[in-house]
């Protein structure tokens, strides 16, 4: 009786273990933040730079300065950032009231920006970046350069949360919550 | 003892440094080079990193002083993508000839511009680079990447290195940062194996080092905890029932740093940071010195006989009865020991926490709380017939690990306490030991030669002691020269002074790397508690030959003794702890991350690095 007994003991104790590392997985999608180069961009930096949208007219970042801005470096040739796309679209249109905007930064051209954004619908704000787009972007953390890159800064102009590749509606969800607790 | 501990911790030293992105560098995901085959085509090759490919549709080539024929590219993959529909992609190694036929003077330079786009399976794509090469009559080829990217088949008779790079031709945004393989670092070889995000290679490595670990003193104290516990069974207990006792107490280990991990997972860096603070250095110094005593037989490491008594009755009224409670125990005793673990553990948990990778976390550090289990399974699977029987001698080995404990304890509080402390440290411990050895009491005739031996070391061990001593009485502050201040010579650092200038920030670092332009720039982190940089200053920074090519590099140096904000900044900066580390910047200010010297290096091996580096 006794042996069935500690042999079912460390039965438990393995899945102890392993239920451990598998919560831990679940657990994995929470958002995190990265170590940011040493020459980030303050929010200064972060709000006087600025990209053309689609028409040619100049907008500095500053424009949304005071949201929470969810900036998304994309391409229409780059198969992951096309996935993503309608979340951006649909979570725009759920929190635009509550001062979250989010903003497509496309490392492209304008023709195929322009035809594709008709296509999926956009609704929030496009701009075109050139090639210092890769230093912009290197200067937010993605040392790489590859495609999406999303970066999800305060009202305040801090960077909150990157990440590269794609992102899904419960990491974005769960790092907008808590920012649309503080006001300012 | 401590060279091990100081390679443990590098090793570990440089999971932490492997952590930055875990998406590999454009450039080095997919190696670019270029050789003549024959005077009519010339072929371009793309080497590439496993997980990421090339799409077959975008490749291009252009030249504007030859006319190109059709590029052979080989028939890739096809793929359905959901946005894209079908698509080739290519993988591993592709070659890609392109005829071509010179415009006007036929045998002249020209120059090819070859355009390709890729992505990682992970679901990153890069913008399309561009790689510009120029060809010379001679057959020389050159790619112009602003150097360190060699791009040549060697094998290519007719094909030879062109170093500097082509002037006029405006860089890719990514040349700067390229590295080719085979002028990777060792440390960064680890560092990208770890990149390469192979969960199970990364998994069976930290087994690895798990098993390394238990050859620290570290696991020690947990061997009589657990043979107590088996023995604590009765006398007869079976063999089957020990060694699950075993597994059961080596499980809750294993459990406990697996939570460690996943936490570092969840945490991000703060975990590290907290551990590199003086006073989580001071406790753990002092419960090393604590397991110390308990080696020299000042008391019994258990629980209060009453604790212990009420632990088993519960957890024997509990199902599973005993083995909870060991279960139990293991997790005790893992937090117990983490301390002594604590130094290569950080640089383990400063990795995982960047990879901010939960799943990964848990499981690495559970499996090398596996590893560090390793010979507690092997006396449980013994049933404590491995175990030495008590004796003398094994007195004298308690008394040995205990000493092991001591100096650990010294060494983990180096880096916050001044040197005279840390020399007078050494040399308490050296003295203290000697006596222990019978030094200086005098040995009875016939004495057995091992004793005679004993007696010799002993004996070592003070002169070395009070050496010491009179190093720090006389004002010296190297623990490896306590003397130089007496008998007039020594080093004092003249080398070193006269290569390197100080720099106290990152600000003041970035104002001498914006003034460096068109100059290699060379930052060494320094403390005076650093062996391995006092090393580096002796023997390879003091060779002529070293001096002599380092001449047109500007030498800078952080000394962080004091480890005071700035100092703790800067070495956050480079993803270090602390020293040693020496970083190499390229002409442009960015840092050629292949270079990189962490540990100590003869000056043949800091030349060949540098060559590597430069080239």
């Amino acid at each position: 009786m006794n042996k069935i007994r500690d042999r079912i003991a460390l039965i438990v104790a393995v899945l102890l273990g392993v239920g451990s590392i598998y919560l831990g997985s679940t657990w994995n999608r929470e958002p995190t933040t990265q170590i940011l180069p040493a020459d980030v961009l303050s929010p200064g930096a972060l709000y006087t730079s600025s990209f053309p949208d689609l028409e040619g007219k100049v907008h500095p970042l500053g424009e949304w300065q005071g949201k929470i801005m969810v900036l998304n470096l994309w391409a229409t040739w780059c198969g992951p950032c096309r996935e993503e796309i309608p979340i951006m679209v649909k979570l725009h249109q759920k929190y635009r009231e509550q001062g979250v905007t989010f903003i497509g930064l496309a490392m492209d051209e304008k023709g195929p920006v322009e035809k594709y954004a008709k296509e999926m619908g956009i609704n929030y704000p496009i701009l075109l970046g050139d090639i210092t787009l890769g230093d912009f972007g290197r200067r937010l953390g993605n040392n790489s350069g590859g495609l999406p890159y999303t970066v999800i800064i305060d009202r305040a102009g801090k960077i909150v949360t990157t990440r590269l590749g794609g992102v899904d509606e419960k990491f974005l969800e769960q790092v907008l919550r808590p920012l649309l607790q503080v006001k300012t | 003892m401590i060279r091990w501990l100081t390679t443990a911790l590098l090793l570990f030293a440089s999971f932490a440094r492997a952590a930055e992105p875990e998406i590999l560098d454009p450039a080095v995901a997919f190696k670019f080079s270029a050789k003549v085959v024959s005077d009519s085509s010339v072929e371009v090759t793309y080497d590439i990193a496993p997980g990421y490919y090339l799409y077959r549709e975008k490749f291009a080539f252009v030249s504007e002083s030859a006319k190109l024929g059709d590029a052979q590219i080989p028939i890739g993959k096809v793929k359905h993508d959901e946005f894209f529909g079908r698509i080739e992609t290519l993988r591993d190694k592709v070659r890609i000839v392109i005829p071509y036929t010179s415009a006007g003077n036929s045998a002249g330079p020209w120059s090819l511009s070859a355009t390709s786009q890729g992505c990682a399976d992970v679901g990153v794509c890069f913008p399309p680079n561009t790689e510009r090469v120029a060809f010379k009559s001679d057959g020389a080829v050159s790619v112009n990447d602003g150097g360190g990217f060699a791009a040549l088949d060697a094998a290519a008779p007719s094909a030879t290195l062109d170093a500097p790079p082509v002037a006029g031709l405006e860089p890719t945004a990514s040349a700067a940062a390229r590295t080719a393989d085979s002028n990777l670092s060792e440390t960064d070889r680890i560092a990208q194996l770890l990149q390469s995000n192979n969960f199970w290679l990364i998994v069976a490595s930290f087994f690895g080092f798990g098993v390394l670990l238990s050859f620290t003193p570290c696991v020690l104290p947990m061997i009589p905890i657990l043979s107590g516990l088996i023995v604590g069974e009765g006398e007869n207990v079976g063999k089957g029932r020990a060694f699950s006792l075993s597994v059961a107490y080596v499980l809750g280990m294993a459990v406990t740093y697996a939570i460690a991990g996943v936490i570092a997972g969840l945490s991000g860096a703060l975990l590290s940071t907290a551990l590199q603070n003086p006073w989580v250095l001071g406790i753990f110094a002092l419960v090393f010195v604590l397991l110390a005593l308990s080696m020299f037989g000042m008391y019994e490491l258990q629980l209060p006989a009453s604790a212990q008594n009420a632990l088993t009755t519960k957890s024997n009224r509990l199902p599973g009865g005993k083995f909870i409670g060991v279960t139990f125990m293991g997790v005790l005793s893992a937090l117990i020991v983490s301390p002594c673990v604590a130094a290569p553990l950080a640089g383990a948990l400063v990795y995982l926490s960047q990879s901010h990778d939960v799943m990964l976390g848990g499981a690495a550090l559970f499996v090398m709380a596996l590893g560090m289990g390793l010979p507690l399974l092997l006396v449980g699977a013994s049933a404590g017939a491995f175990l030495p029987r008590s004796g003398v001698w094994m007195e004298s080995v308690k008394h040995f690990f205990g000493v092991l404990l001591l100096a650990v304890a010294i060494w983990l509080i180096t880096p916050v306490i001044p040197s005279w402390a840390v020399m007078s440290l050494w040399s308490l411990l050296l003295i203290g030991s000697a006596m222990f050895l019978h030094a200086i009491d005098p040995l009875p005739d016939h004495t057995k030669g091992y004793r005679r031996l004993w007696k010799g070391v002993g004996v070592a061990s003070l002169v070395g002691g009070v050496a010491l001593l009179i190093g720090v009485l006389s004002g010296a502050k190297d623990p490896l020269q306590p003397l130089a201040g007496l008998t007039g010579g020594g080093y004092k650092n003249v080398a070193h002074e006269s290569l390197f200038q100080r720099v106290k920030s990152g600000q003041e670092l970035d104002q001498r790397l914006a003034a460096a332009k068109g100059k290699y720039l060379m930052l060494d982190f320094y403390a005076d508690w650093c062996i391995s940089c006092k090393e580096m200053e002796r023997f390879t920074f003091a060779d002529s030959k070293v001096r002599e090519r380092l001449k047109d590099v500007v030498l800078l140096q952080v000394d962080v003794t004091a480890n005071n904000a700035d100092d703790k900044a800067l070495l956050q900066r480079f993803g270090l702890f602390g020293p040693p580390g020496i970083i190499l910047f390229d002409r442009e200010g960015k840092e050629i991350r292949s270079f990189r010297v962490i540990g100590y290096q003869s000056s043949d091996q800091f030349i060949a690095g540098l060559a590597r580096a430069q080239s």
